[in-house]
């Protein structure tokens, strides 16, 4: 029969299981390709709480979002500056190990391209493709 | 009538268009971030409650909305990378923005010192014992996982006492010591009565988990 003191070890064992489920990875790194690919396949879990939530912001939440940040609201306005931080990291952390983080002329006319493709665009004509800025 | 979000399948999500109207227009850009929250809303919040089991239903819905926003910005900005895989980016940006909206509240030890300590507290335990032969026969991250979902489908009570638990490990709290705790990250004022209970039915659906996942009953005794 196991003692109260081994009991508490088990226990004290559970936790700690639990906490390497949480604290085991290095969550501040950004994630890989495959690692996006099994977040899709499988996503991560919610609480049946989360899942109200999620649908009581409805299918219009990002036009309600896009209607406060065309007016400049405060919110936005603060979100921008943690925001403008954030997304440098983000691409640090991303770009780390590359030459660069910027498109090549190459890569910046095929991904119009695709663009224009895309958005049944009809292609420029030769010589005025210099001077395109994302099709505005 | 338009479709809610969150019922859609995320297979349907195209990334690479996603990624073009992302430096077209304005226009173009407002119809990415309409694609990504269509598509991805799910994920995304999945990816943020993962990373923050303590916040409250409403705050990951305000996490969320900042990763929205974030991705809207650099997109006006003109600093969003079509050469960058898409789908790591965001799910990047959400880890970030929930690492950033816990650590405002959360007094964890380092995760270094956390490590050591886990492996220290698993030696000679049945429970320590259990997780090597999983982890030797099967994969182990494949066990974390688990673990992780059941914590995150938890009722908001059990999810907040557990996430105490994770975040004040290595100190062994106790029930007065969660009740501070839940009342200092969320307001909410709940009895020594109540988080025991949460508590006990918390461990209880772990522990199913890890019955689910190979672990036997004996492997861990009677944890309650």
């Amino acid at each position: 029969m196991a003692t109260s003191s081994e009991n508490t070890n088990e226990e004290r064992a559970l936790d700690a299981l639990m906490a390497a489920a949480f604290r085991a990875e290095d969550i501040e790194r950004p994630l890989s390709d495959e690692e996006a690919r099994r977040i899709m396949e499988n996503p991560p879990a919610l609480s049946p709480e989360d899942e109200q939530v999620l649908a009581a912001m409805g299918p219009d939440f990002v036009d309600k979002l896009l209607k406060s940040a065309g007016a400049g609201s405060r919110d936005v306005g603060e979100a921008h500056e943690v925001v403008d931080a954030e997304i440098e990291e983000a691409y640090a952390a991303m770009n780390r190990g590359r030459e660069g983080g910027e498109l090549d002329e190459k890569a910046r006319k095929e991904i119009e391209r695709k663009r224009r493709e895309l958005l049944g665009e009809p292609e420029p004509e030769v010589g005025l493709d210099e001077g395109a800025q994302n099709g505005s | 009538m338009k479709e809610n979000p969150g019922n859609n399948a995320v297979t349907d999500f195209d990334a690479d268009k996603v990624s073009i109207l992302l430096i077209g227009t304005e226009d173009e850009q407002n119809e990415a971030i309409r694609l990504i929250d269509k598509h991805l809303r799910k994920p995304v919040a999945g990816v943020i409650r993962r990373v923050a089991p303590s916040l409250r239903a409403e705050d990951l819905c305000d996490v969320y909305q900042d990763v929205i926003l974030a991705i809207l910005q650099s997109a006006r900005e003109q600093r969003f990378d079509a050469n960058q895989p898409l789908l790591p980016f965001i799910f990047t940006i959400a880890r970030r923005r929930a690492i950033d909206r816990v650590r405002r509240k959360s007094r964890k030890t380092a995760n270094e010192q956390v490590l050591d300590v886990i492996a220290e507290t698993l030696v000679d335990t049945k429970v320590g014992e259990a997780w090597r032969s999983v982890a030797s026969k099967h994969d182990g991250r494949r066990m974390l996982e688990a673990i992780g979902s059941t914590i995150s489908r938890l009722p908001e009570r059990q999810r907040l006492v557990a996430s105490v638990v994770v975040d004040l490990f290595p100190e062994t709290p106790t029930l007065q010591r969660i009740q501070e705790e839940v009342h200092r990250g969320t307001g909410d004022q709940l009895t020594v009565v109540a988080i025991k209970s949460a508590w006990r039915e918390g461990r209880k659906k772990i522990r199913e988990q890890l019955v689910r996942e190979g672990y036997t009953e004996r492997d861990y005794g009677d944890i309650e």
